[in-house]
């Protein structure tokens, strides 16, 4: 999974075929999905010490159990799913659009032709910029148009930007 | 830039003198603040020099706001303080709405409205003289029809460049005149078809919103219409005097659909001139639409339960620009029977064959459709039968009745692929079909929810640029799915360049190369 592949598939399209992501973006996810579970647990823990502080109140639950529930919960979660998510990802350059095949629960299948593409925005999270990610998003006259491209290593979000953008052409697609 | 219609373009031009005193909403908005300090603090006469001042702004304004249109680009200039230009290529316009509010017509004005794909995009001219109005929408749509037009084929990325590429363009094909062709009628309403559109359409609804003014208004006076009627003296004058009551109802009820559906619909014309859609409507504020049938994004065919009792269908027709339901824009015809279906979408939709029998879904969207609706509603019975002990039980004859509903539902749907064309259907009570132009497919969808994996089914979704809710096919066959997938955003180059009449790809590359 590197540039070579990318400009292979611009050349001819015959190296096309189903891409994962990046495997470093496991790990962006996971940190995204960390951190929210975090913020969780510390709601669940400061609920919890109110609760325990209120003398009058005698929970019927072990002190700090929610806080343990939550907190192995999130991070059973935040561990598990980024993986699952990446093995449901692949995303391919065909002839004429880029396919782009994602969803644990529901599967989501994409397909957005090359000369209806207005503009394409990369985008880069701190966590992504941390990995050396990028995300692309691009964009047709539909604002409904789901084609968000997650788990692209930076210098080929750049090659894979301008593959795509040389093969919209220049039509007037509305 | 060779005159197009009438009188040539001489630089830029100003809005109607009318214009700063016709929009009062607005110089109320404007005046309402300062108007009610002036009234507390110094009368009359402070109130007097703040009228002023605003007119005064307002006539500035206008003054400073000038349109001009030349080399296929029309250009607003305008603002006191911000100075702003905008610039319209005529090849990028989507639809052109001209608008006669009743105070524009005593006037003899119009507003011209130029969308232009995107939300809110394109600028608004008000008021203009109703001649002047239809000269410049003439000049526009030929402007725009001559950019269209393979080989000149423009795009927007040389927006820079148009002033000398347009001048050269215009240079080169000046030779034959524009033919204007005769408009062509493709639909007419009469009184009685839109008493009969009134009945059975939204207009129903339009009472509940005037009851709903007057008992506010009721209300504020505080004054019950009820009050005064001793309901033994009702029951004393028998089921007669109900029965007239309801007959009354009645009346009044159909009465204001009618009424409203001829407000909005009187003299409704749609025709056809050239490659441009126009249609005609109001009875005391005009409405006209022209849209360009290269711009069409969907047709969308709604056919509510008693309307398919009558043999009786409404159509919307979408361009990028019409935006979210906003009634000046909107191209519909509010009535059409079923019959003259095709014969309209063949005048709108260049290169479609008659409608198809639609291909039903398999079975197991049946279920799904049966599940869909029978599990919220027996969720909503168990729990009123719990809370109201012992009638509530008598919800759950709801149940049975839901399932009804779904099994109709699943007859609603319904696909068809014709060459250059996704038709789909859906609704159990509204039928609502969607005609798109597969050139105009942005991109598609397909998503799978785990119950629709384990039953073998996808639903499809199709992306436009314009308003209204995503096109779906729903509860597919998964595989029927995936081809459909791959149909819809096929190029439609060579496969069905009849439906594109000026396809994009080639008119723009021809362009280059030339």
């Amino acid at each position: 999974m590197d540039a070579a592949v990318v400009t292979s598939g611009a050349a001819g399209d015959t190296a096309s075929g189903l891409r994962p992501l990046h495997p470093r973006q496991v790990q962006a996810w996971r940190l995204g999905w960390g951190l929210a579970a975090l913020a969780v647990t510390v709601i669940a823990l400061v609920l919890d010490v109110a609760v325990a502080m209120v003398d009058d109140l005698d929970p019927p639950w072990f002190p700090g159990l929610p806080t343990l529930v939550f907190a192995v919960f999130g991070a059973t979660l935040a561990w598990r799913l980024p993986r699952l998510g990446y093995d449901a990802w692949r995303y391919e350059l065909t002839a004429t659009t880029l396919e782009l095949h994602r969803g644990v629960v529901v599967r989501h299948h994409s397909a957005i032709p090359y000369f209806r593409v207005q503009h394409i925005d990369i985008t880069r999270s701190p966590f992504e910029r941390a990995l050396g990610l990028s995300q692309l998003v691009v964009r047709t006259a539909a604002a409904t148009t789901d084609a968000r491209l997650p788990g692209v290593a930076e210098a080929e979000a750049e090659l894979l930007r301008d593959v795509i953008l040389a093969r919209t052409g220049s039509g007037d697609a509305v | 830039m060779p005159p197009v219609s009438g009188p040539p373009d001489s630089g830029p031009r100003r809005l109607h003198p009318a214009s700063p005193f016709l929009d009062l909403s607005v110089l109320g908005r404007q005046l309402l603040g300062p108007g009610a300090i002036a009234l507390g603090t110094g009368g009359l006469r402070v109130l007097v020099v703040l009228v002023v001042v605003v007119l005064a702004v307002q006539v500035l304004a206008w003054h400073r706001r000038t349109y001009q249109l030349g080399d296929g680009v029309l250009r607003v200039e305008g603002g006191l303080v911000v100075r702003s230009q905008q610039l319209v290529p005529c090849e990028r316009i989507q639809q052109v709405n001209l608008v006669q509010k009743l105070r524009h017509r005593a006037l003899g004005v119009a507003v011209l409205d130029v969308e232009t794909a995107g939300n809110d995009s394109g600028v608004r001219l008000e008021v203009l003289d109703i001649v002047e109005a239809e000269r410049v929408r003439t000049a526009l749509l030929a402007a725009k029809a001559k950019g269209q037009r393979p080989p000149s084929g423009e795009d927007g990325t040389h927006r820079e460049g148009t002033d000398q590429e347009g001048e050269d363009d215009d240079g080169r094909r000046e030779g034959p005149a524009r033919w204007v062709p005769a408009p062509w009628p493709v639909v007419e309403l009469n009184y009685r078809q839109l008493a009969v559109a009134g009945m059975t359409g939204v207009e129903l609804l339009v009472i509940v919103a005037l009851a709903a003014t007057a008992s506010q208004v009721a209300g504020n006076l505080s004054w019950s219409p009820f009050s005064g009627i001793d309901l033994a003296a009702l029951d004393a004058l028998g089921p007669l005097m109900v029965a007239g009551a309801a007959v009354g109802f009645l009346a009044v009820w159909l009465g204001t659909a009618v009424a409203a559906s001829i407000l909005t619909d009187a003299g409704y014309r749609l025709t056809l001139v050239g490659d441009e859609l126009h249609v005609v409507r109001g009875l005391l504020d005009r409405k006209e639409a022209s849209l360009p049938l290269a711009r069409v994004q969907a047709v969308r065919i709604t056919a509510s339960a008693p309307r398919r009792l009558l043999g009786l269908v409404s159509l919307r027709i979408d361009s990028a620009g019409s935006g979210s339901g906003d009634d000046d824009r909107r191209v519909s015809v509010p009535i059409l029977p079923a019959a003259d279906l095709d014969r309209v979408l063949a005048l709108v939709l260049s290169g479609i064959a008659p409608l198809p029998p639609l291909q039903r879904p398999p079975p197991a969207a049946r279920r799904r459709a049966v599940v869909h609706h029978v599990v919220p509603a027996l969720a909503v019975a168990a729990a009123l039968a719990l809370v109201f002990r012992p009638w509530g039980v008598l919800v759950l004859a709801l149940v049975p009745l839901m399932a009804g509903v779904g099994v109709a539902a699943y007859r609603g749907l319904g696909h068809a692929l014709t060459p250059g064309f996704l038709v789909t259907r859906s609704g159990s009570f509204n039928r609502r079909t969607v005609v798109v132009p597969l050139a105009r497919v942005q991109s598609a969808r397909l998503q799978a929810s785990p119950w629709q994996r384990q039953a073998g089914l996808a639903t499809l979704s199709v992306d436009l640029a314009g308003p209204g809710p995503v096109p779906q096919v729903l509860d597919e066959a998964a595989g029927v799915g995936e081809r459909l997938l791959a149909a819809t955003v096929a190029e439609p180059l060579r496969g069905s360049a009849k439906a594109d009449p000026w396809p994009e790809r080639p008119a723009s590359e021809a362009g280059k190369s030339g």
